[in-house]
């Protein structure tokens, strides 16, 4: 426990169900103080439910969670601490703004705690409130939005004010739950930047959640992947692209190929895209078989016949601007998605070779939710679909 | 004034779906919304003819009256202690009833209702025979006077605020509860600084209407012997027999009515929000841990106790000689009677005021102001009053209609149509106006969008209206006295002529069947409100 | 779910239709067709049904006409008789107090009584001429002193109004300032003597610190508690609480002086002037005061009201003397109806708020 006061925030062996469903299983997550952490995870993994454990608006049922090197729930602790004993600011999906209040006052509303119940009832902030206030707000670009409502404001908007209201107490932590998720896309590109500058400014520690890939790499310094109720991963975005620990993380995090292998002498492994060389055989596999996994711009599409070429036909072409993305049906159902210069024009059902030009990596073998080729895109729309 | 007044009834999310002002209002629903304004406004007139019938003499004599301002303080004092005290108790249940994890939620919510079933002069009744010799309380001195008017009144009347409350409450979002407590708020002050300015709009409203019903209560005021200017009109009408001073008087008594409105109004502007998104899940649930049994306790103790005390009192009049007997057959007809007018009150008053309903919802403006002001006058204007200016009308110009039912109903609308058009136009505010212009570039015309979205959107409110109508109209006593036709039997009537006589034994079957006829709507109400 | 919110439609729909059909038979179609067959009449009763329904089916049994029966407040059935005017469908008022019949009376809305009715009663219990419309007591309504029969001497009791004033009673006198029978009888003070002197004897009546009740019922509880020895009531609220509980200390005087102490007021009733009356219906209503005033239902009152009979032949009310040793009077009721003077000069003088 004493390693953890290093960490703004550290959740050990974390549980929780609803009933008989699990949600968090022995979870454990560490972040370091100034350190801006974004989960990332399909919907219904359990990650509202884990920063709702973090901020205090459910108990955990079994582990334990310290802030700022205070237990806040856990064993030793006759009952939890309060949400608002915890210093834990919140940012929800939903904006929720005090719709009673102006912009200032909703951002000065965490502000008032040094006064009585009755003084923060009846009297607005104070000088030195609204002050502090209106820096949050120059912080977030609003200054000029101080004296609106918060119906008046567009929905960006309102999720900058609940960020400078998240922000202005100076919280231990800051928890953001996936907060771009109802705006459009232009408004999220940049309202990411604006974000992880108003919390870098502020030197907030933050765990941001989101189901978006492309949020989670471009905002965080760590990316934990988040997968029923556990964390699979937690690393920087680069390792966790290049390095995923097991065949989950693989087949959520970016594009790739995922295939069964079985391992052979001098760290080659054999597969559908013939026998390759490949990394961490030692670490990763236990007996012959195994999975090893390619990210489409490791692989070339070459003419049909090629040396060194596995054969295969052209299911799919996706064109995405700077490259495109062509989908290789190599036999026995794999689907291999290979990254092409764009200017290449290839038609479905063009006979191919693939050949393997990038690192191969063998992945721990836990069985992936779906098939072979899962896009981690494909994965969020799913979920945004069922919610 | 002329806008503050105009929207205090209004207890929904206040410019939710803010109407366009600049839309004109179909003709035809101006005329309708205007009808049960016209009516309402009826009492007024005849005020003010009786009023200067007499010439300017009679009007200074009555007005320079040695203790008249005394009389407007203490009757504006009563409603604003009562409004206010009312308010608190409604909030406090309803937070524990619709925001906690109270235990067993629903039968709270029924109880908290319950008082509405007592009509107030039979709880006073109650209360001054418990407090009389050989009464329960006899030992603590005669319970009268102010304070006594005024926790009477708020023990039976504060669910008019309570329902409001409780609708407006269940849709706090749960989120803004968990912000204002990672910000750093307690339970409580999560509770008061968020949940109460959520649902202030209802609070004013809830709080209006009870001020306004104080105003014009008589029964109990004058049985507890608080006098008020309502109390005043009817001394008036005993002693003078002119009816200007009691004109006079119930002209000052609209005055504090305009009064109530304009407060109402600064109070509702002074905390006015303009967007918030209800929930459309579960509400907020607070924890209530180790208060949880208590909490309960309070609950059973503010909505059952008073009414449990009045029911065992009567009970035990009925104990006494002559108790069960006295009214014998006339009690089955009168309770036929008074529930067959009080439910046709309540259909027409729902079918006058649902067109001013929508004028108010959608178009408000001078006209919708106007009735608003028309119908509030109304609900705080003494039943003798209504009647007479009805009796007055009628025979004028419908003599016809004199000593008809149709009169009655018709003063029940004067009287009750303004927790008609509460519930209506709630229940309009919270069905978005985005579906009627939906409807619109469907391909419906304004008509169509008003049959197939606008009149579902008054359904939910309809039940509620028809329900708080028939329940007061049950309960109303000079109008049904003075404009049913004679030989007419009513629960109500047997009730007063009981108690009048200080006969407490023979009032207390008709007592009885009066609080479990309403007791019964109350349950539909409960019903309604989605209580149950 | 959609359909519970349309239960409520249908419900009161049904409930409407409940209502109308159960209620066209009432209204004003009964008034012409049929009285002349069994002619019926419609009385306005200031007397509540518990006290005086049995008399009017009595009179229905005995006659054959129909009594239709609007109660309520006297006041209150003043004020719709007189916004009625000769529209009212009222054929008779009986009323509780002198003061709404006189006010009825000045504004001409009685008719006529026939001598034979009037000669029933003294002359000081009919209105001044009551032939050419008016109206006539039906029971009579004393002030009495009540007093606690172990607190005090009879002997001892004060004779006048003036003698309560006396500094023996100081603080022992209870009385009840809101009631409208205490305030008649300041009217009849006022009559008599001027409203000088009744401000005085009210002042110096509070400032003997005469405790104030409720109504007339707290003040002979006070009486039979001790709280107070003497109380300035009406007649028959000893009387009946007597009846009620045989043995209490309470009993009454009757005041014989020459002022309002001894003001006998009256329960009475008038024939409407109204625009369908017909012959039959006046002399039906004349026929339910004769009715009124018979033997029978004299005695009625006096048992059940405890009220003095206002003819001769019939028993005063169990525990009280006959009339005519009760009250001096030559005071005449009609000039009673001033009550809004009387209460502002009971406010004035500080007895009421
Ligand atoms: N209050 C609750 N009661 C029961 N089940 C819940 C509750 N909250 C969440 N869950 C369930 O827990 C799982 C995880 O939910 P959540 O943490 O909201 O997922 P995420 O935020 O990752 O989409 C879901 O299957 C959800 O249905
Ligand atoms: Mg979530």
């Amino acid at each position: 426990m004493t390693e953890c006061k290093a960490h703004a925030i550290c959740c050990r062996s974390l549980s929780k169900s609803f009933g008989e469903t699990p949600v968090l299983r022995s979870l454990n997550l560490c972040v370091d103080r100034g350190e801006l952490v974004c989960l990332l995870g399909p919907s219904g993994c359990g990650k509202t439910t884990l920063l709702r454990c973090i901020a205090g608006f459910e108990h955990p049922g079994a582990g334990s969670i310290q802030i700022g090197g205070k237990t806040v729930a856990g064993a030793g602790l006759a009952s939890p601490v309060a949400p608002e004993a915890r210093r834990v600011g919140v940012v929800f999906q939903e904006a929720a703004l005090f719709p009673h209040l102006s912009v200032l006052g909703n951002v000065a509303f965490g502000l008032s705690q040094g006064r009585g119940l009755l003084s923060r009832l009846v009297r607005g902030p104070g000088r030195a409130e609204r002050a502090r206030a209106r820096e949050m707000l120059d912080l977030v670009g609003l200054a000029d939005k101080a004296d609106r409502r918060p119906g008046e404001l567009s929905g960006g908007e309102q999720q900058r004010v609940a960020l400078a209201r998240a922000l202005a107490p100076e919280p231990e932590v800051v928890l953001l739950d996936e907060p771009f998720a109802n705006l459009d896309r232009s408004l999220r590109l940049t309202l990411r930047r604006e974000v992880r500058d108003a919390l870098k400014a502020c030197g907030a520690t933050a765990i941001l959640v989101t189901h978006d890939q492309d949020e989670a790499f471009t905002m965080a310094d760590r990316v934990g992947v988040m997968l029923h109720g556990e964390i699979a991963q937690i690393d920087t975005p680069e390792r966790i692209y290049e390095h995923p620990a097991d065949t989950r993380v693989a087949s959520m995090v970016g594009r790739g190929a995922l295939l069964d292998a079985s391992v052979e002498d001098g760290g080659l492994v054999c597969c559908g895209l013939g026998r390759v060389s490949a990394d961490g055989i030692g670490e990763a596999c236990a007996g012959a078989g195994c999975s090893v996994f390619v990210r489409p711009e490791g692989l070339r599409l070459n003419p049909e016949g090629c040396p060194r070429s596995v054969a295969g036909r052209v299911v799919r072409v996706e064109y995405a601007g700077d490259h495109r993305l062509v989908t290789v049906d190599i036999g026995n159902g794999a689907a291999i998605p290979v990254k092409v210069d764009p200017n290449l024009r290839v038609s479905v059902g063009t006979e191919v070779g693939v050949e393997v030009v990038g690192p191969v990596r063998v992945v721990r073998g836990v069985k992936p939710p779906s098939p072979v080729t899962v896009s981690a895109k494909r994965t969020a729309e799913a979920g945004r679909g069922d919610r | 004034m002329d806008t503050g007044g105009a929207a205090v009834l209004r207890t929904g999310e206040s410019g939710r779906f803010l109407p366009e002002r600049t839309r004109r209002a179909p003709v035809a629903l101006v005329i309708g919304g205007s009808v049960v304004g016209v009516l309402a406004a009826l009492p007024v007139v005849y005020l003010l003819v009786r009023a200067f019938e007499a010439g300017g003499g009679e009007l200074f004599e009555t007005l320079r009256r040695p203790g008249l301002l005394v009389l407007v303080l203490r009757t504006a004092a009563l409603a604003g202690v009562v409004a206010g005290a009312s308010v608190a108790i409604a909030f406090a249940l309803a937070v524990l009833t619709a925001a906690t994890d109270l235990p067993m939620r629903r039968l709270s919510s029924v109880v908290s209702v319950l008082p509405l079933a007592v009509p107030c002069y039979v709880g006073a009744s109650a209360v001054v025979g418990l407090s009389g010799p050989g009464g329960v309380f006899e030992g603590m001195g005669a319970v009268r006077g102010f304070w006594a008017a005024a926790i009477v009144l708020t023990l039976f009347i504060f669910p008019l605020a309570y329902l409001p409350l409780r609708a407006s409450i269940s849709r706090v979002d749960p989120r803004l509860i968990d912000a204002a407590r990672s910000l750093g708020e307690s339970g409580l002050g999560a509770t008061l600084r968020v949940i109460l300015a959520w649902s202030w709009p209802a609070c004013v409203g809830g709080g209006v209407l009870v001020g306004l019903y104080t105003l014009g209560e008589f029964g109990a005021v004058t049985m507890l012997r608080c006098d008020t200017l309502t109390a005043v009109i009817y001394e008036q009408y005993r002693s003078s027999f002119s009816r200007t001073g009691a004109a006079v008087s119930s002209l000052l008594l609209v005055v504090l009515v305009l009064a109530c409105l304009g407060v109402g109004g600064l109070l509702r502007r002074r905390g006015s929000w303009s967007s918030g998104r209800g929930s459309s899940r579960g509400g907020v649930t607070l924890k209530l841990g180790a208060w949880r049994w208590p909490a309960f306790a309070l609950v059973m103790l503010i909505g059952a106790g008073p009414v449990l005390l009045v029911v065992l009192t009567l009970l035990s009049w009925l104990g006494y000689e002559g108790g069960a007997g006295g009214v014998g057959g006339g009690l089955w007809s009168g309770a036929a009677t008074s529930a067959s007018v009080a439910i046709a009150a309540g259909v027409a008053c729902v079918l006058m005021t649902a067109p001013a309903a929508v004028l108010a919802a959608r178009y408000p403006g001078r006209v919708s102001g106007l009735v608003e002001r028309a119908v509030s006058t109304g609900f705080a204007l003494p039943g003798i009053v209504v009647a007479l200016g009805l009796a007055f009308f009628a025979l004028r110009a419908t003599p016809f209609a004199y000593q008809t039912w149709g009169l009655v109903v018709a003063a029940f609308v004067v009287l009750f149509a303004a927790q008609s058009l509460m519930a209506l136009r709630a229940s309009l505010e919270r069905s978005p106006v985005r579906l009627e212009e939906a409807a619109r570039t469907l391909g419906r015309g304004p008509v169509g969008a008003f049959v197939g979205v606008t009149l579902p959107g008054l359904a939910p409110g309809i039940g509620a209206a028809w329900v708080l109508v028939t329940l007061s109209a049950m309960k109303e006593l000079p109008a049904m006295l003075l404009l049913s036709p004679a030989g007419s039997v009513s629960l109500a009537e047997l009730v007063w002529s009981s108690t009048r006589e200080a006969m407490f034994a023979s009032a207390a079957a008709p007592g009885l069947a009066l609080i479990g006829v309403s007791a019964g709507l109350v349950w539909l109400v409960a019903m309604r409100e989605g209580l149950t | 779910m959609g359909y519970r919110r349309y239960a409520f439609a249908v419900i009161a729909g049904i409930a409407a239709v409940f209502v109308l059909s159960m209620h066209a038979g009432f209204g004003r179609a009964e008034d012409g067709a049929a009285a002349q067959a069994a002619p019926s009449i419609t009385v306005y009763s200031g007397r509540s049904r518990q006290l005086v329904a049995p008399v009017f089916e009595a009179f229905e049994r005995e006659t054959g006409i129909r009594v239709r029966v609007r109660y309520g407040g006297t006041a209150e059935l003043a004020a719709l008789l007189l916004e009625e005017g000769d529209r009212t469908p009222a054929d008779l008022f009986l009323a509780q107090d002198a003061g709404a019949l006189a006010a009825l009376k000045r504004a001409g809305r009685f008719r006529p009584l026939p001598s034979a009715l009037r000669q029933r009663v003294e002359p000081r219990f009919v209105s001044r001429d009551a032939e050419r419309g008016g109206w006539i007591g039906v029971s009579g309504r004393a002030r009495a002193v009540v007093y606690n029969t172990d607190l005090v001497d009879p002997a001892a009791l004060p004779a006048t109004l003036g003698g309560v004033l006396d500094s023996v009673w100081a603080g022992k006198v209870g009385y009840p300032p809101s009631n409208a029978s205490f305030q008649a009888m300041v009217s009849a003070m006022r009559a008599r003597d001027g409203d000088e002197k009744t401000i005085e004897w009210l002042r110096a009546l509070r400032a003997s610190a005469a405790k104030t009740y409720a109504n007339n019922t707290e003040t002979v509880r006070a009486v039979a508690s001790g709280e107070v020895a003497i109380g300035l009531v009406n007649h028959y609220y000893a009387l009946r609480m007597l009846a009620e509980t045989p043995g209490l200390p309470v009993s009454n005087f009757y005041m014989r002086g020459d002022d309002a102490g001894s003001l006998v007021n009256i329960a009475g009733a008038g024939v409407m002037r109204r625009r369908g009356g017909t012959d039959a219906t006046h002399e039906a209503a004349e026929k339910l005061i004769a009715f009124l005033l018979s033997e029978q239902t004299q005695a009625y009152f006096a048992a059940e009201t405890f009220e003095f009979p206002l003819i001769a032949g019939v028993e005063p009310p169990a525990g009280a003397p006959a009339l005519r040793e009760v009250g001096a009077g030559s005071m005449d009721l009609g000039e009673l109806s001033d009550l809004e003077g009387t209460l502002r000069l009971m406010s004035r003088a500080g007895v009421l708020p």
